[in-house]
């Protein structure tokens, strides 16, 4: 009878996969990105904040509660008046702040993870797209290694001089299935729920006439060619930019066709332009430690030469 | 490599941390590849409530539908329309606290909250519920006369279907409906 391979064989693979240790300067990229991006989102809800999470607005929160599956997490079922809603905001931003910084971040990125389970349970009708994207990765970011390097306190201590360590890479490994999670089901979801306009072309063409248009008229219906085209080409854009983004060799030119893509849906939908950035602010997991070198060199020239690059004194 | 070298090549502190470190990616890792597959629409209620808490927590709802339904809405208004006693109609703005006028330009934000709350049939809850907050804020701002003499009024244009639009060049129709609380359902005025 064969001998079963022993349980360490078995780890081989996952733990090669996950534990492989990696620059942890891609990390803060990914920290800094995504808690920018996260501010921004908050800056944009400030002022409907009482509009989507206070009692007297839009939402009736014992609706939400009963409706919650399967079961309703939210500060926001503490924090119902006006006032408290503005300080979990402010508690938030202040939270994000030091998410970019680097100071506290283990703790900061925890109330961020609360603050988005929050949100999204108290105003669940309000959510968008590039909300679903920062909650993803409000968790793969707090399970990540955090590290030392490109936070305030080690360039206040080391004036950007630190040498980065090696960490384990599975946060940047589950990040990038997230991400190939997000285009391909996408995809997948037009099959499951079949929807002619995507089959037989025309989806790019009512897009341009929809709310989301940013310049509707009759010039859509002198386009369809193009517009066909385009709504094929944003099908197979989808399906290869996770795959470029992961192989090491292409994943520029996935950044640059993800970038493409998304900055088209920001240039011709209003309002958009959020989803544009949280889609972005996933790409950096996919970064290698020679393009954090180059990131960091860059930053370095930059701060010693100056914005205009001008030569040096002689 | 044996098992003394598993531990001796993970980077992270201590043998248990590492194994169970390996165990939870392993975990989130297969959670997020079967999400790659999607749930048809209307069969959202068929992962476990396990599954869902560990989403609901971890991951969000991975329900990335990104524009899977075709856009056919080209623009929406709402307003809440007050019978004054005298035959005559006053208006003030949807958007509760305060009833705001709903904005113009739209807000991504809000437009799709005024979306599913009115004219998508999985929220009647949620209509019904908002419905009775209009009356009582009102209520409280008008006094009781004002409850039950007032409706939220729609303003919708839909695209045509594209070879009617080739035809003749008109891009959409308008298309109205007005919700009380004795009839969420909506109805044309």
């Amino acid at each position: 009878m064969p001998r079963m391979p022993p349980i360490s064989q078995w780890l081989r693979g996952p733990a090669h996969l996950f534990l492989r240790r990696d620059d942890e300067r891609i990390y803060a990229a990914v920290r800094i990105a995504f808690a920018a991006v996260a501010l921004l989102n908050l800056i944009f809800l400030w002022p409907d904040r009482h509009v989507f999470f206070s009692d007297s607005g839009m939402m009736d929160p014992d609706v939400v509660a009963a409706r919650a599956d399967p079961v309703y997490l939210s500060i926001f079922a503490f924090a119902r008046s006006d006032a408290a809603v503005t300080c979990c905001l402010l508690v938030t931003a202040l939270a994000l702040v030091m998410l970019i910084a680097g100071i506290g971040a283990r703790l900061a990125a925890f109330w961020v993870l609360v603050w988005h389970i929050s949100y999204h349970a108290r105003a669940p009708l309000a959510m968008t797209g590039w909300d679903m994207v920062l909650r993803s990765f409000s968790f793969l970011v707090l399970v990540s290694p955090v590290g030392k390097c490109w936070t305030l306190p080690a360039l206040l201590r080391a004036g950007g001089k630190m040498i980065p360590a090696l960490v384990p890479r599975y946060g940047l490994i589950l990040m990038r299935l997230q991400v190939v999670v997000i285009y391909w089901q996408s995809v997948l979801a037009r099959f499951a729920n079949p929807d002619p306009y995507w089959g037989n072309g025309e989806f790019m063409s009512y897009f341009m006439l929809s709310h989301h248009a940013r310049w509707p008229g009759r010039w859509v219906l002198e386009y369809g060619g193009i517009l066909t085209f385009t709504t094929y080409a944003v099908q197979i854009a989808e399906v290869a930019i996770p795959v470029l983004l992961w192989v090491k060799r292409t994943r520029r030119w996935g950044m640059l066709l993800g970038l493409a893509l998304h900055a088209g849906i920001s240039v011709f939908a209003r309002d958009l332009w959020l989803f544009f950035l949280a889609m972005m602010m996933t790409y950096p997991a996919f970064l290698r430690a020679e393009d954090v070198e180059g990131i960091a060199r860059g930053m370095r020239r930059f701060v010693t030469r100056g914005p205009a690059g001008g030569s040096e004194p002689e | 490599m044996n098992d003394e070298n598993v531990a001796g090549d993970l980077p992270v502190k201590g043998r248990l941390r590492s194994v169970l470190l390996l165990v939870f990616c392993c975990w989130h890792a297969v959670f997020l590849v079967i999400s790659v597959v999607p749930q048809r629409t209307g069969q959202e209620d068929r992962i476990s409530a396990p599954m869902n808490l560990y989403g609901m927590l971890a991951a969000g709802s991975q329900w990335w539908k990104m524009f899977e339904t075709i856009p056919l809405l080209h623009s929406l208004g709402a307003r809440i329309e007050i019978e004054d006693g005298a035959g005559g109609r006053t208006s003030v703005g949807s958007v509760l606290p305060g009833f705001v006028p709903y904005p113009k330009p739209e807000i991504s934000r809000q437009y799709i909250l005024l979306h599913r709350l009115l004219l998508s049939s999985s929220s009647p809850s949620h209509l019904e519920a908002y419905l009775r907050r209009v009356d009582d804020q009102l209520a409280a701002l008008r006094g009781p006369a004002a409850s039950g003499h007032w409706s939220l009024v729609i303003d919708a244009e839909y695209s045509r279907t594209l070879i009617y639009s080739r035809r003749d060049g008109e891009l959409y129709v308008f298309a109205t409906r007005s919700f009380t609380p004795a009839n969420p359902g909506g109805a044309a005025p």
